[in-house]
Parts: structure tokens; sequence; C-alpha cells
């Protein structure tokens, strides 16, 4: 699939708020990632990623499995060196400085890096150290921690025996111990139970005004429930950063297209368009603000280009995912095609 | 930030079930070790056969030396789970995402299984302390073979660290140092001259056994720790600084 979309200038430090594009408050950006690319072997896990995130931004990274959003968030997190691009915290280029833009990120993997053998406290007294906290505000940053994720019951229980949810907690508090400016989550709510997964959605959404949050997930509810920014990757590509109000405004109309011989075209450039993307040779799917398919079919017209088919989508992001999923799902049923041959 | 690390592996060891079951079958080795050899030391007395250097290098050469041939096989169970362990409980990513430096890193795991190896080894040594309360033992001869064991062990320890820095699997770690120092035993037991000869901790342990504190063995082991704990750091580094291509 091929991206076209909303993009931050990304050699600005100053920007207005991502949901909002309006010049009423600038605020720094905490974390600007540019074309990050990872290469494992011969294929690319990552390609070209570029964005900026804010103080006070949730980014939802949203895709399919195996689409490279744990990938990314170990880059993001100063835990892989890419193959090409940088990632800034700040005023620190991650992987030329090892410590001080280290410091500014939480992250918390998706299967929780705790030691089971270790109780929650003490963990996170050892965690607590490992992050640099000055030794006399330790014991308050843990005792801030463990409220704010609710761990007072299990604070003396080994962590070993504690359930997937507490767990997932602790992950998160390690995570949150020295108040990052960046924090990232890769699913966060992976093997929970609806309950669990209500408390860690409450939580993620209560951390989010703090400091700028990177959250990946395969659930598209997830991410519009909790971010205000959204991010789209399908086998290392961005296929769509756009702020998540922009598309799910309730006057925008969002259409399927099938157009002939679109080779050279970019639906972007068309007025009235906030954002087009190409599911694949021929197929877009494209939303705006009171969109008309009559207009959109003259607007086309005056391009020289013809639709066969414009068919009304009810989400444009919705819209968008279900595409990725239905092309994977046709891929590997043709992957299974062939081996069973 | 190392001793925090090196606290912290010391902890994680001696809540390991694995590090306990290793340390008392140590102990017990250690002890069946001793009284064989203080008594064939008795029965050759006995037979008015008076063993050449007295009791304490008959100690060293019927105790301490077989004790380094335990630890070949010790050091690697008690270090493989350095950093693969990490690797393969997913807590790999996570470390390096911490304000750490690979070095701290390293050397903090390595600090960590040297202290809980050297406590297992100074547990085995009340043996020698019991004993020098009803005979006289030649404490400096003791000492220099002690001081040879622990370099010994470091070497083992940076060499199963190094190897657990490049595999995901603990047990291939473990097996690969284990078979690199039985090698390197072999080529020093064989006596062949060459490369192996000098590249053998076990051969350069041999002057530490004599009672002889040659600055040329100790200037080999700590190049040769240093070397394999660099190696270590490099790989750490390599994952935050370089391409990855798996």
């Amino acid at each position: 699939m091929q991206g076209v979309g909303w993009t931050e200038s990304s050699s600005d430090w100053i920007a207005p708020p991502a949901n909002t594009r309006s010049a009423r408050a600038p605020r720094t950006a905490a974390l600007m990632a540019q074309d990050i690319s990872v290469i494992y072997g011969v294929q690319k896990a990552l390609d070209g990623i570029t964005f900026t995130l804010y103080q006070g931004d949730t980014l939802g990274l949203l895709g399919l499995n195996g689409a490279g959003k744990s990938t990314l968030l170990k880059v993001l997190s100063g835990a892989m060196a890419p193959a090409r691009g940088t990632v800034q915290i700040g005023e620190h280029e991650l992987y030329e400085n090892t410590v001080a833009p280290r410091m500014k990120i939480g992250y918390a993997p998706d299967k929780p890096a705790v030691y089971p053998e270790f109780k929650v406290n003490e963990f996170l007294h050892f965690i607590a150290r490992m992050r640099r906290i000055d030794r006399r505000a330790i014991k308050n940053s843990v005792d801030q921690v463990i409220e704010r994720c609710a761990l007072g019951d299990v604070r003396n229980r080994i962590i070993g025996n504690l359930s997937t949810g507490f767990q997932q907690r602790v992950n998160i508090a390690q995570a949150l111990i020295h108040s990052p400016k960046v924090l990232i989550l890769d699913e966060p709510s992976n093997g929970l139970d609806p309950v669990q997964l209500m408390e860690i959605r409450e939580l993620v959404a209560t951390l989010a005004s703090d400091q700028a949050t990177v959250f990946s997930s395969h659930l598209l509810s997830e991410v519009n429930s909790i971010c205000n920014q959204v991010i789209l990757i399908d086998k290392g590509r961005q296929i769509l950063d756009a702020p998540l109000k922009l598309l799910s405004d309730e006057r925008n109309n969002s259409y399927a297209l099938r157009l002939l011989d679109d080779a050279n075209f970019n639906l972007q450039d068309l007025p009235g368009v906030t954002h087009a993307c190409k599911t694949k040779a021929g197929h877009w799917l494209v939303t705006g603000n009171a969109l008309a398919p009559d207009h959109l079919q003259a607007m086309l017209k005056s391009r020289d280009l013809q639709a066969t088919q414009i068919t009304a989508s009810e989400n444009y992001l919705e819209s968008l995912f279900k595409q990725l999923a239905t092309t994977a799902q046709t891929n590997s049923s043709h992957l299974t095609k062939d081996a069973t041959r | 930030m190392i001793t925090q690390i090196t606290l912290h592996e010391l902890k994680l060891l001696v809540r390991s079930p694995f590090a306990w079951l290793a340390a008392g079958l140590l102990q017990l080795i250690f002890g069946w070790l001793f009284l064989s050899a203080v008594e064939r030391y008795i029965q050759q007395q006995a037979m008015s056969v008076v063993p050449a250097g007295g009791l304490s290098n008959h100690l060293i050469v019927n105790f301490l030396a077989p004790v380094s041939i335990v630890f070949i096989v010790a050091t690697p169970l008690l270090c493989m789970h350095l950093i693969a362990g990490d690797k393969q409980a997913n807590r790999f990513n996570f470390l390096l995402s911490l304000p750490v430096t690979a070095s701290q890193l390293v050397l903090g795991k390595f600090l960590g299984a040297m202290v809980f190896q050297c406590v297992v080894l100074a547990i085995g040594a009340v043996l020698l302390t019991i004993l020098s309360f009803s005979t006289k033992l030649d404490t400096a001869h003791l000492l220099t073979a002690a001081t040879g064991l622990v370099l010994f062990i470091s070497t083992g320890s940076a060499l199963t660290l190094f190897y657990s820095s490049l595999s995901n699997r603990s047990v291939l770690a473990a097996f690969l140092s284990f078979a690199t120092l039985v090698m390197l035993w072999m080529a020093a037991a064989t006596s062949a001259n060459g490369l192996l000869q000098f590249l053998s901790p076990s051969a350069h342990l041999h002057s530490f056994m004599q009672g002889l504190l040659d600055t040329r063995d100790i200037a080999y082991f700590l190049a040769l720790t240093s070397i394999l704990l660099t190696l270590g750091i490099w790989r750490l580094d390599a994952q935050r600084t370089r391409s990855r291509s798996v």
C-alpha cells in the first residue's frame, strides 16, 4: 500500500498541537523519528518511518501482526539501532548518546520485562536505581507509581505469582517510575481479560496528559478510544499518519474508489480531500469534509481520471484497516494454495 | 551503576534453585576431595612416606588442583544465563532501553557471577581453615593457589558471558564454554607445545599451584578476561549502534 497523508513539518521543533493544527499554543516536540528503516537480512522490516510526537499527544501505532510495530517501538526505545534514520528525544539523538535520551524514555515491552522471582516493591526499587532516580527520591517514586498503577495490594507479592493483568501493570509501572517525557507501550492489553483490558485502557488514558505516549495495538477500537494521533503501518511502511480527529470528523465522508489508469496521480491533491490512500493498483480510499460522489466524479474527470466505482464507506480508518486485513488474508491464502500444490 | 547490577545479579543467583543446587553439589565435591586428600596423606604418613612439600603441597595437588577442573563444569553452568537468560525471558531489549552503558551491564553481570563463585569457593576453603587449627599449613602457598583459582574462574566466567552474549540459548552458551575450557585443559594436560598450550588457562594455573606468583601468568589471566569482557561489551553495543541484519 502506498501512503499519502498529513505529515508534520519534521524540521520544526515547535509546532501546533497534533489534534487541532491551530497555532494557539506552541508545544515542544518530545520525539522525532526521521526516515527509520530496519533491515533483517534482505527483508526490510521498516521502511522510511517519519513522524513527530508532542508532549501530551497519544500516538496509536496500528498495524496487523507482523507489520513492524514492535520493531519500530524497539527502535524508538533505544534497544535497536535502525539501519537508517534518526530518533530525536528532546534535544538528544538517541543513538549518539547512551544515557541522556534513555533517561527520558519509559518502555514497556509486549511481554512484561519483569523478574518473576522478585517482589513488586523490590523490582520497582531496582528499576528506579537503573533509571538513575536520586537515591533520596526512590521511595517516593516507587510509592507514587504503585498508587498510580493500583499495585498497593500486591506490592509485597512475588511477581511470578501475580495474574497476567497485574504483571502488565508492573510492566507499565516500571516504565513510568521516572516520569518519562516519552512513554512507549507495546500492546499493553495483550493477553488480558475484558475487565483488565478496560483497567489498562483507563490507566493509559490517564497517563496521556503528562507525557508523549506511543501505544501500539492491532485493535482499532483501542486506538480510537485512547489516542489523538494515528499511524498505520503495513509491511514496514507507513501508510497513514494523521490526527484521529481529522479522520473521525462527523462531517467527513469516505469513499472507496476504483480508477482506471491512476499510475501517476495522487488523489491527496484533490480539493476537499483530507486524506487519500492507495490500497492496491487502481483502488483508493479517500476522505474529506462534506465530500460528495458527484463532486468527486467531477474532480476526477477534470484531471482526466475515470472512476469505475465509487462506494461510500462508514469510517475511513476502519475501511483502511479492513482493506489491509483483507489484502493480508488474500496474500496468505495464495501462499497456502501455492504451498499445497 | 555497576554495583547495582552486581547486587541484582547476586540476588537473582541467590533466588535461583539451580544456583543453590549447584552450590550444594560443589560443597559436596569439595568435601569429598578434601577428605580424600587428607586421608591419603595420613595413609602415606602411616607408611612412613612423607610427600614432598608437606601437607600444604599435598592439599594443593589433591584438593585445589582438582577443584579447578570442577569449575570447568561449574562456571559455564553458573554463568550461562548472564545475558542469554535475559534474551530468553524477553528482557534483553528492555535492558538495552535503560540508561545504562553496555560496559556497565557486562561488568555488573560478570562481577555478580564472580562474587557468587568466590563465596562458594570461600565456603570450601573453610575446610582448610579448620585444618589449620590442628596442623601448620603453608598459608602463603595456599593463598597463591587460591588466587590462581580465582583468576581461572574469572577467565571461565568472562568466556561464558561472551558466549552468552552471542547466543539466545543459555544451554548453548554453557556447552560452548565448557567445550572450549575442556579443549584448552586437554591442551595443557597433554603438554603439547604451541598456541593452544599458550592459550590454555589450565597451563597458566600451574605456576600458582606451585606457589609461584608469576607476573606473566597474572598478566595472561587479566588480559584474557579483559579481552573476553570487551568482546561481550562490543556484542551488546553492536545492537545499539549499528545496522541490524540477522
